[in-house]
């Protein structure tokens, strides 16, 4: 007995900005960004925080799972950084929508989501809980240099969010990290202090793009088939390949090693960017609304990221 | 023989006459951008059973070339 998702939400900033936008900032073009990623707009925040996006996601699954806030046993908020140090982004969601559960904010990068849903797991399997708001929540945009066109288009801000309850969902997960500071790095800001020598880090995000890329499609192929055997499902078994949305043709590459069709990959980076642990959950509330999918489909989620991590878990719906 | 063999790689991977790949073949007049060089360097890395660190500036047939042999 694991989980099942009982209900999904997403929210999104008001401001969306397009290639044509983001060509006025740097030197760049629509046709360049479209071919390299896929993406044509994002999302940006302005004035809202990630409280507000987070508590807007959570509010939406909440209401779709038909509970309350207080029939949670716990929140968990996979975040590179919420709007404070501390307080936690996910004591503050707690605050807001009337739950009194414990709380907690972790940190996998874009493989946040899934390491989420392996902590639920492990938190249901134990009788530790039996309600679970899971969010992925990002504010990607504040640590982008826009002055550099080769990394400032790749990303939006977005929160996403599910209601995971006791239930036999879950078919495969499997999470990964392999620790690394050269390839993908986003630094700190710290306070001077007349005691610390250390040198201050950039808290620009940067990355190696091309070994991102190996690394992305590497670890996603080995995922994914991994958790397939594992949940004893195939290709035709799938209604859908939901990837971390960092760039389309990372997610095609996948989709075409592992023998997918067009209709089964989701895609969702062409309007979002990269939103990165917010990126599956954002994805699946859309499908789910659309009627993409529906109650006993059969899911594959994959999604790596700064650590560096992975992860991938076959879901039934 | 390396460049026969990356030669062979480029062109079943961009569906290209192996005839048009030269050592001094740039990978802009074969229109590959920038992650599908990547693509290749993964099926080079595959077929020699190697690592190639990407992170220099790969222009030619010749520059990949370069890189395999140094690393064989």
């Amino acid at each position: 007995m694991s989980f099942q998702i009982v209900g999904t939400g997403r929210a999104n900033p008001a401001l969306v900005l397009t290639n044509e936008m983001v060509s006025k900032l740097v030197d760049t073009n629509d046709e360049w960004i479209v071919t390299r990623t896929g993406i044509n707009t994002r999302y940006v925040s302005t004035d809202e925080t990630l409280l507000d996006l987070s508590v807007e996601a959570a509010n939406n699954a909440l209401n779709k799972a038909g509970i309350e806030g207080k029939d949670l046993d716990l929140i968990i908020c996979s975040t590179l950084e919420g709007d404070y140090i501390t307080p936690s982004l996910s004591c503050l969601v707690q605050r807001e929508i009337g739950a009194v559960c414990p709380a907690v904010d972790i940190n996998a990068a874009c493989s946040g989501f899934i390491y989420g849903l392996d902590m639920a797991d492990a938190y249901i399997t134990s009788d530790k809980a039996e309600t679970i708001l899971l969010i992925g929540a990002e504010m990607m945009t504040r640590h982008l240099d826009w002055k550099d066109r080769s990394t400032c288009v790749l990303f939006g801000d977005g929160a996403g969010a599910v209601v995971l309850k006791k239930g036999n969902g879950l078919k495969s997960i499997k999470i990964t990290a392999k620790g690394d500071d050269k390839l993908l790095v986003i630094g700190n800001v710290f306070c001077s202090s007349p005691f610390s020598n250390q040198p201050q880090t950039d808290p620009h995000f940067r990355m190696n793009g091309g070994e991102v890329f190996k690394f992305a499609v590497g670890s996603a192929l080995r995922d994914v088939k991994e958790v397939m055997k594992k949940a004893g499902v195939t290709v035709s078994d799938v209604k859908m390949l939901i990837p971390h949305q960092a760039n389309l043709r990372v997610s095609q590459f996948v989709k075409e090693k592992m023998g997918f069709s067009d209709e089964q990959l989701a895609s969702a980076i062409d309007h979002y960017g990269n939103t990165s642990s917010a990126s599956i959950p954002l994805l699946l509330d859309e499908l789910v609304e659309e009627g993409k999918l529906s109650s006993g489909d059969i899911i594959v989620l994959t999604a790596f990221g700064g650590g560096l991590t992975t992860g991938a878990c076959v879901i039934e719906l | 023989m390396t460049f026969e063999k990356i030669a062979k790689i480029i062109a079943e991977a961009r569906d290209l006459d192996l005839s048009e790949i030269k050592m001094d073949t740039s990978f802009e007049d074969m229109e590959l951008d920038s992650l599908d060089v990547i693509e290749v360097v993964m099926a080079i890395e595959e077929a020699f059973g190697i690592n190639i660190d990407t992170e220099g500036d790969l222009k030619t047939v010749e520059d990949l070339v370069k890189l395999v042999d140094n690393l064989k």
